[in-house]
């Protein structure tokens, strides 16, 4: 460990708590398979442990999401290539830390005494295995980095550590040990533990005050996990959950790779879409604090514009926007999150909007209600005159074997038919006036997405939806059957708090699944 | 024609800089020596990717076992002589029972089987690539390289039920382990090189080499340490790891020296997509002319690929087009953009003609196999796909459209390509009962 610095303030207020283990017996659990980190947890982990940017993870392969979470995918096998890659970008990170004055200093904790240099760089490796790894290594294993390292040539020694401990697949995965017998469950060791917390919230590694935590096997403590939620998203490393987490689920990471096309939407360009992943950001951020309900991230009546995004909402140029200020919505009939000209960017064509992608946004993203596939049939699409996206779509309904999903799909698709491919505002299309009411099949009637979005909000799948995407991005596994008890108290908890995001994140690191391992059958 | 040969000619001094021979004969790019010589050796494969099928009036030749060049396929012409096209190819393990054409038919395409659908449980099979990567590894230092030129976007869901992978690779290594492609070209050439700096002397790399070990074998021991601890599900992750690590230390083992990678400078970032296609073609040719590796695969898109060709003057999404629902402007798009990709394609066999291999040229000792997802992109068939087959001359010659009977299974090319390749194998993927007959000069 780095040399004592005194038990943070949290710590000691865990250690006044009586002492209340948990539950000596650890309830059932479904297996959890070992989780490479993603590229963007590998690119924060790095920032937070060695004070670098990973700018190489930039050109990492993509992780192909599944469940539409990286998180998920990455409990696949890693390829050669892969690792081939990670040496490189070890390598490349190692460089950059010993060059960067500030990276440097922070690694060297402590400066070796030429007479008797080794405390010092058993000090010095100990307090990077420990940060890189999320755990302290073993006597073994500081031994075997140490050897690296000829203290007369204390940056070359060192430059073999770090490339060793960002190659080792101590860093490169995190990894759980089994500590019952296989196929029983167990209570996770704390750095685990600590490793799900800080991953789950930061998209990176474990601070200081949670590996101390960790250290004296209080991290178990219920109160001790919710006073740390707090803490955490209070951090600016809380920034790793809102990319992470909603940037996945709302899409907005996707905006990345989202092209336009220049002469129809002169207005989108790298700074425009910047600013709408940033206004989606902002939208998502105001959630992270206790006392909200996050049916308002979708009736919300203001939104977050800076002078890029000003043009998109016609903001007359007197006004001056420039950073990032808050609107009223009112006059721009605009609600929440669903007009957010990010969203309705990533939920379009190239050239056009897409109906059916909004429509299918809604019902897989924010009400887990994905309708069954398209029939096969439906590939050849037959030719069309229709000027309006609601006139093609007609003719398609007219079609049996497209009817039945196409009257769920189309009406909330086509409440969005205001907002054009970059999420600007118009009237008509091709000359003929916009027509966005729409009515849903059990019913209910609306003028347009404003008038749908209380429609969405009260579906009680709107929150089952959320607490199911949080658990799976958490889990970074899907949800099976034995969860389903565990999801239904997750989700109960969430709305007796008022549907709180934050009481929904106590709940998840509170539960079982996210406690306890499963021990593995042997290999 | 004869501007199309100039302009490839002098394209290659171009991006060759001076490093190939200038101004041969143009017979000579055309044919070299490639049918008289003796046994090639080594032989490499190359497997390209063009995604949402094409428009097969345009593609497909004229029913004359002689190639008379399709209009979607003009660009071939300088190369027409050493490339064969086929009709009548089915992929029929492509096809899914539910929709999802696109991700099925992608994870199909190298390896004939029917991919699993599910998000997290992929499942198809090892890929024509990597079946030949596993029979030659050790003999470069990278068993196998996947580029592409679209990396995908990091959230959403790709194609009903089917999980992304199966739509941004197409290599696959077992059938659980698909193989992720790199699409930025400085990465791929630094990897290529294996991180070695073709400017350094030969001492720098030597003490880069000597280092690296002593990295490897602290690595190494740490995987030993957790292979003791770990159950059967974490074991399988941490031995592709070790897997990877292995192929690590067989590059450092390896003998010193880039051959002729040592001339080569590392590419910038690219300004456009005609830019990245190609840096990627030119690093393709740059893996096999040093010999870094034998089994390439390259991706021009993701399956459903929604890529806009506007430096074509052709509005709308590639995808959005291959459904064009009988849109005469559509289908105009899309023949400009199968013209274009076959033009990407004849750019990187006229590359490896360039280039002498032995007493041969690259192409000679290369199979490259290009082929797509799906045949008709707008009505997602798996029959009649469009399949080109180049290089290998000395094997099967070439200026040949050989016609199948509609539904004959792709996958008999790949037996037939494998036994080519010096394999023994007498079948692949779930189809491929045999080798395709009619192919081979000598059977």
């Amino acid at each position: 460990m780095r040399p004592a610095t005194g038990l943070p303030r949290a710590l000691l207020g865990a250690l006044a708590l009586s002492a209340c283990a948990p539950e000596p017996v650890a309830p059932p659990v479904p297996e959890a398979m070992v989780r490479r980190l993603t590229a963007f947890e590998y690119a924060s982990t790095v920032r937070d442990v060695l004070g670098v940017e990973a700018t190489l993870t930039r050109e990492f392969p993509v992780d192909a999401p599944a469940l539409g979470f990286d998180t998920v995918a990455t409990g696949g096998p890693p390829s050669s290539l892969l690792v081939q890659i990670f040496q490189h970008s070890a390598e490349s990170l190692a460089d950059a830390a010993l060059r960067s004055g500030s990276a440097r200093a922070a690694l060297l904790v402590c400066t070796p005494d030429p007479a008797d240099p080794a405390p010092c760089l058993r000090t010095i490796v100990e307090s990077l295995l420990t940060r890189a790894w999320r755990r302290p290594p073993s006597s073994a294993e500081l031994d075997r980095y140490l050897a690296l390292v000829d203290p007369a040539e204390l940056d070359a020694g060192l430059r073999l550590v770090l490339e060793a401990a960002l190659l080792s697949p101590h860093f490169t995965f995190r990894w759980e040990r089994d500590l019952g017998a296989p196929g029983e469950s167990h209570w996770l060791d704390d750095y685990a533990l600590a490793a799900r917390l800080s991953y789950f919230l930061w998209s990176s590694a474990p601070d200081d005050e949670l590996l101390a935590l960790a250290a004296v096997g209080r991290l178990q403590h219920e109160a001790t996990l919710a006073e740390q939620v707090a803490r955490m998203l209070a951090d600016p490393r809380a920034a790793g959950f809102v990319d992470g987490f909603a940037g996945q689920w709302l899409y907005f990471r996707g905006l990345d790779d989202i092209f336009r096309d220049a002469h129809r939407y002169p207005r989108y360009d790298d700074a425009v879409r910047d600013s709408m992943r940033e206004a989606m950001r902002r939208r998502f951020r105001e959630f992270l604090v206790p006392g909200r309900d996050l049916r308002d991230l979708l009736l919300d009546s203001h939104a977050h514009v800076d002078a890029e995004l000003a043009a998109l909402y016609y903001l007359p140029d007197e006004l001056g926007v420039d950073e990032f200020t808050r609107i009223d919505l009112e006059p721009h009939k605009r609600r929440g999150l669903l007009t957010e000209p990010g969203l309705m960017t990533v939920l379009a064509y190239p050239f056009a909007s897409s109906p059916t992608r909004r429509g299918r946004f809604v019902l897989e993203q924010l009400l887990c209600s994905p309708l069954p596939p398209p029939p096969p049939e439906a590939a050849a699409q037959a030719e069309s005159e229709a000027s309006t996206a609601r006139e093609r779509l007609e003719q398609h309904r007219a079609d049996p074997a497209c009817a039945g999903c196409h009257a769920i799909l189309d009406p909330i698709g086509l409440a969005f038919e205001h907002f054009d491919a970059i999420g600007a505002w118009r009237g008509s299309e091709h000359g003929e006036l916009i027509d966005a009411a729409g009515q849903l099949p059990t019913g209910e009637r609306f003028a347009d997405v404003r008038e749908l979005a209380p429609i969405l909000a009260g579906d009680p799948r709107f929150t089952r939806c959320v607490a199911t995407k949080v658990l799976t991005y958490a889990l970074g596994r899907p949800l099976v059957t034995e969860d389903q008890p565990v999801l239904e108290d997750i989700h109960s908890q969430f709305v007796a708090a008022g549907r709180d995001l934050v009481a929904l994140l106590v709940a998840v690191v509170q539960s079982d699944p996210f406690r306890i391992r499963r021990a593995q059958e042997p290999a | 024609m004869k501007s199309a040969t100039r302009h490839a000619l002098s394209r290659r001094a171009l991006l060759a800089g001076g490093a190939v021979a200038v101004g041969l004969p143009f017979l000579d790019v055309l044919r070299p020596s490639a049918r008289a010589a003796g046994p090639v050796r080594p032989r490499r494969l190359l497997c390209y990717f063009v995604p949402n099928g094409v428009r097969g009036d345009a593609w497909f030749p004229a029913p004359d076992p002689d190639l008379q060049l399709s209009p979607s396929l003009a660009a071939l012409a300088p190369v027409k002589d050493r490339v064969i096209v086929f009709s009548g190819l089915a992929n029929t393990p492509g096809l899914p029972e539910l929709p999802g054409s696109h991700a099925s038919g992608t994870a199909a395409f190298l390896t004939a089987r029917t991919a699993r659908r599910s998000e997290v449980d992929l499942h198809v099979g090892v890929s024509l690539d990597q079946r030949y990567a596993a029979a030659s590894a050790g003999a470069t230092p990278l068993a196998s390289l996947q580029l592409g030129c679209e990396g995908g976007g990091s959230f959403g869901a790709c194609d009903i039920g089917f999980g992304c992978a199966y739509h941004r690779s197409v290599s696959w290594s077992s059938p659980t382990t698909p193989l992720p492609k790199l699409t930025s070209p400085r990465l791929a050439f630094d990897v290529l090189l294996a991180g070695d700096d073709p400017s350094a002397g030969a001492a720098a790399r030597a003490q880069r080499r000597a280092t690296r070990r002593s990295v490897l074998d602290v690595v190494l021991a740490d995987v030993r340490d957790l292979e003791s601890d770990l159950g059967a599900g974490d074991r399988v992750r941490l031995d592709a790891y070790l897997d990877g690590l292995r192929a690590l230390e067989r590059q450092v083992d390896a003998p010193a020296g880039l051959g002729a990678c040592t001339a080569a400078s590392p590419p910038g970032e690219p300004a456009d997509f005609p830019a990245h296609v190609d840096m990627m073609t030119e690093l393709m040719v740059l893996a096999l002319a040093c010999d870094r590796t034998r089994a390439i695969t390259f991706m021009l898109g993701n399956a459903a690929s929604n890529r806009a060709y506007s430096f074509l003057g052709v509005e709308g999404g590639h995808h959005d087009l291959s459904h064009h629902a009988g849109d005469a402007g559509k289908i105009a798009g899309l023949r400009q953009v199968d013209a274009w990709q076959a033009a990407q394609f004849a750019r990187l066999l006229q590359r490896l003609a360039d280039t002498p291999d032995g007493d041969g040229d690259l192409l000679r000792s290369t199979v490259v196999l290009l082929g797509s997802d799906v045949g008709d992109g707008n009505s997602h068939t798996h029959h009649d796909m469009p399949v080109l087959l180049a290089g290998g001359d000395d094997l099967w010659g070439g200026g040949r459209h050989l016609v199948y009977e509609t539904g004959t299974p792709l996958a008999r090319l790949y037996v037939s390509i494998l036994q080519a390749l010096g394999l023994p194998d007498t079948s692949f993927g779930e189809d491929g009962d045999g080798p395709l007959p009619g192919l081979r000069l000598d059977a």
